[in-house]
């Protein structure tokens, strides 16, 4: 478990390292791959072709403004709704190594939802655990719905408590939690089936600064212990201080995806610009609304 | 199944630390049954009141509000019809009735008793009729009673007369037979007698004419005798003179002498010859005398005869109009024997209708059909009567408030999008409602049983597995219900609206507030697959009547094709019914919809703010 304590660097014999030669070349293929998706609500479209890759690793940003449709994208990447088009597809391995090869390289998210369900955390922009039951109740009976056994729950949940700085409050209700503790808690329960990736939808809007800090020294904690993250936000400086990647989704449609260097550098050339993620944004956002 | 564990448990935690929800669900049944054992705890009647009025009071109907006040009524007279309607308006009384003015038992009088009742009270209505009824009907009854036993005296009165007449009837039907007979005697007698007289035997002027006859004849006789006499005499002179010449001429003393005695004897013979012709003269006469008597007799029974004849003629034609008399007396006295005979078969008639009466007794005639109503079962109070629609509503209301609440608390809570995105099957979600509800259920009902069996001594447990089975049968039934409604449903407020509105329905359309019976034909075929209907039916025939399971298979049938039925239908549809609630929950905290809504560039991106000094405190606190 990537929480646990780490090991001292011990000789790897040759099978370890057979494996970990495997692990760097699959991190040379995306984990996540969203192919020209485009979503409609009642005939009015909300996302247009959308394309763009996660690796496995990354912190992969989508910026967008608010309502832009970026937790319409996280819910289709979940596949927690459907489609008009195109597909979101996860690589086969995310759940360990193929054990037939015939199978394919990639699934779709819409077509296995409990392997994306057990292979995938989210923590949305409003707090999703029951607000009536205990910090402790709360992880372990989602423990429970994720298929843990009793163990592995307490296990689990003890780590977390610990990794979510939420260890002496095991025994709050959970509605009785502050803003930001409450954040920690939905990424906690969103973490105890040891997810391979971690969607968080907004992890931060509503939270004060400090709070907000606290969040992002947590996420990268957990990506540090090799999770995946996948964070939308409309809140730049987070991106920014965060993500390793990012989307800019504006007006339906990606407007470029990559690292913040390859799209400081994709968009500095011949403007004035300060080189900031706000200042891409906007100037992305300007030209396609001129558009 | 830990899953399913974890998720009961954890839908008991959210019951229990949601302290009115706990409340209701564990001290509600305690309520209900406290509050209707408290007010159904006896088995007496009502203490009704009613409004009563009428323009004349007569013993008659002081006599039946006599009778309504014994029988524990609150009977209040009113001044007027108008304030006695008015207080049934005004809800201080529960009926106002009406007697006739000057009601009494009398010929050609009806008597009708007007009732005015609310009929938006309707179960207290039938309930106010029915009592109401029942004492006028027993005053009314036993004035029946006295016309009946009246008619019926007189009725046997006439019984024995008739008796009497019918036996009078066969003696004069006797008699007239006799009459018949003697009559066909008399008349035969009548017929029989000879009345004609041959007078033409009897000559009566023949005899006249020879009485005529003799007298002529006896004149004759008369006057020969005479001019016998006289020709004797003359003769007799000549004789004598011949004698006293031949005396002169012999002058002899012997001829003298012969001729003295001639003349002598002569003499004689003339007196003797005188003598006799006086004594014919005599004679004649009296025959004459005689004959002219004879014909004046004659005369007479000429007279008589001809007046006999008359008579006779009389007589005859007397005898014919007796005869004909006769036959009309026969032919009146067949027509009597017949009309005896007709009155004989009417008497009989009459006295075989007398006999063919059912009742002898004026209690047989007045109330040929007496009533008594009697329980089945002897239930102590009404609340055990009524326990099995208890049961069944607060299964009905219970399940399917509880198990529409669990849902859609679960689907407005900010925990069903992390529930979605677990690897746990809808089925699983929707078993562990299912199974709570029916947890809850069964507690209420452990607890409404059970308190009902210790306060008013209901027996639940002859039939305890049957009662068990209709139990899980009928939870399932509502909380299938009610989870249907909690799915299609988006806000706690329809869903409620719904689930009451709906568990309304099942109500009114039962025998619980009104009798199905008063419900239109095709409205009562339906109502009769209300589940509600349909289980309060099958409890009450295992809890009162103790049926057993062959007997109520037919109920049993339903509900079990209801439960697995409505079951199926709601795992066949869970994808779809949770689609919708994530549709629901995702335009309640997302407003998916407003994404088409937003207008361009009305949004914006948020620059971090500055910490606010109060959360700065409370987080320098809890660290």
């Amino acid at each position: 478990m990537f929480w646990k304590k780490e090991v001292a660097a011990t000789p790897v014999d040759k099978g370890l390292s057979k494996i970990l030669k495997n692990v760097t070349s699959l991190n040379k293929q995306p984990l996540i791959m969203v192919k020209n998706i485009s979503k409609s609500y009642r005939k009015k479209l909300v996302l247009k072709d959308v394309t763009f890759e996660v690796f496995s690793g990354d912190i992969f940003g989508l910026v967008g403004m608010s309502g832009s449709g970026k937790t319409t994208l996280f819910q289709i990447m979940a596949g927690m709704i459907t489609i008009q088009a195109g597909d979101v597809l996860i690589r086969h391995d995310i759940t360990g190594p193929k054990k037939k090869q015939d199978l394919p390289d990639y699934l779709s998210v819409f077509r296995n939802p409990y392997i994306i369900k057990r292979n995938f955390g989210f923590a949305s922009q409003l707090p999703s655990f029951y607000e009536h039951l205990t910090v402790e109740e709360n992880l372990q009976m989602y423990g429970s719905l994720y298929g843990l056994k009793d163990k592995r729950i307490k296990e689990n949940t003890s780590h977390l408590l610990g990794l979510v700085d939420l260890t002496d409050e095991r025994d709050t209700i959970a509605e009785e939690l502050s803003g930001g503790m409450q954040r920690r808690l939905d990424i906690a329960c969103s973490l105890i089936h040891d997810p391979k990736v971690l969607f968080l939808d907004e992890p931060t809007s509503d939270l004060d600064p400090i709070m907000r800090k606290q969040i992002w020294k947590l996420i990268l904690e957990i990506n540090k212990k090799g999770t995946t993250i996948v964070l939308a936000s409309h809140i730049l400086e987070e991106v920014e201080s965060l993500c390793t990647k990012v989307a800019i989704i504006h007006d339906k449609r990606v407007l470029g995806y990559g690292t913040l260097k390859e799209l400081k550098g994709m968009f500095k050339r011949g403007k004035k610009s300060k080189g900031t993620l706000t200042d891409l944004f906007e100037t992305l956002a300007k030209k396609s609304e001129t558009a | 199944m830990i899953k399913l564990l974890e998720l009961i448990k954890k839908n008991f935690k959210l019951l229990v630390r949601a302290k009115v929800s706990a409340l209701v669900i564990f001290l509600g049944p305690l309520l209900l049954v406290s509050l209707l054992g408290l007010a159904y705890s006896q088995s007496s009647a009502f203490k009704l009141s009613a409004a009563v009025y009428s323009d004349g009071y007569t013993p008659l109907s002081d006599s039946l509000v006599e009778k309504m006040i014994n029988q524990d009524f609150r009977v209040e007279k009113q001044a007027s019809s108008e304030h006695c309607i008015g207080s049934v308006k005004m809800g201080e009384t529960q009926a106002c009735i009406i007697f006739p003015a000057g009601m009494s038992v009398e010929e050609d009088k009806s008597n009708e008793i007007t009732f005015y009742v609310d009929y938006s009270q309707i179960n207290l209505v039938w309930l106010m009729l029915d009592v109401m009824s029942a004492r006028v009907s027993e005053r009314s009854e036993e004035i029946s009673k006295e016309l009946t036993g009246d008619i019926l005296s007189r009725m046997w009165f006439i019984e024995e007369k008739i008796k009497t007449s019918r036996s009078d009837a066969a003696s004069m039907k006797t008699q007239g037979e006799t009459i018949t007979a003697s009559s066909s005697g008399m008349q035969t007698g009548f017929k029989r007698l000879d009345i004609s007289v041959d007078f033409s035997g009897i000559d009566l002027e023949g005899a006249k004419n020879s009485s005529a006859g003799i007298k002529s004849a006896l004149a004759d006789i008369k006057s020969l005798a005479a001019n016998l006499s006289t020709s004797t005499k003359s003769d007799f002179g000549s004789i004598e003179g011949s004698a006293n010449d031949i005396a002169s001429m012999t002058n002899q003393s012997d001829v003298i002498a012969e001729t003295d005695d001639i003349d002598d004897a002569v003499n004689d013979v003339q007196d003797a010859i005188e003598a006799l012709v006086e004594n014919v003269d005599a004679d004649a006469d009296n025959a004459s005398g005689k004959a002219d008597n004879v014909i004046a007799e004659l005369n007479a029974i000429s007279l008589l005869l001809d007046q006999t004849k008359s008579k006779i003629a009389e007589v005859k034609n007397k005898r014919d109009d007796l005869l004909t008399n006769f036959d009309s007396l026969s032919a009146s006295i067949t027509t009597i024997n017949a009309n005896i005979d007709t009155l004989q078969g009417a008497l009989d008639e009459a006295l075989q209708k007398i006999n063919a009466v059912k009742g002898k007794t004026a209690e047989s005639v007045a109330a040929p059909i007496t009533t008594r109503i009697e329980p089945v079962t002897t239930q102590k109070t009404h609340f055990n009567s009524l326990f099995p629609t208890l049961l069944v509503l607060v299964i009905m209301i219970t399940g399917i408030l509880l198990s529409s609440t669990l849902i859609i608390v679960d689907k407005k809570s900010r925990a069903f999008l992390r529930n979605n995105f677990t690897p746990t099957s809808y089925f699983t979600f929707n078993l562990s409602t299912y199974i709570t509800s029916l947890i809850v259920l069964l507690i209420q009902l452990l607890l409404f049983v059970s308190v009902s069996a210790f306060f008013f001594e209901t027996d639940v447990l002859a039939s305890i597995w049957l009662i068990l089975l209709l139990v899980l049968l009928t939870c399932t039934v509502f909380v299938c219900i009610g989870m249907f409604i909690g799915f299609l449903f988006s806000t706690e407020e329809t869903v409620t609206l719904a689930s009451i509105t709906l568990a309304t329905v099942f109500l009114m359309f039962s025998s619980a507030v009104i009798p199905l019976e008063s419900l239109p034909a095709y409205l009562k075929s339906i109502a009769m697959f209300n589940p509600f209907v349909i289980s309060e039916i099958a409890f009450r025939q295992s809890i009162i009547f103790q049926l057993g399971f062959s007997e109520i298979m037919g109920s049993l049938g339903f509900l079990a094709a209801y439960a697995i039925g409505i079951f199926a239908l709601l795992i066949l549809t869970q994808n779809a019914l949770r689609k919708l609630s994530f549709m629901h929950f995702t335009r309640l905290h997302f407003g998916s919809s407003s994404f088409a809504k937003k207008k361009k560039g009305s949004a914006k991106l948020v620059k971090p703010e500055p910490p606010r000094k109060k959360d700065i405190n409370e987080l320098a606190v809890k660290k």
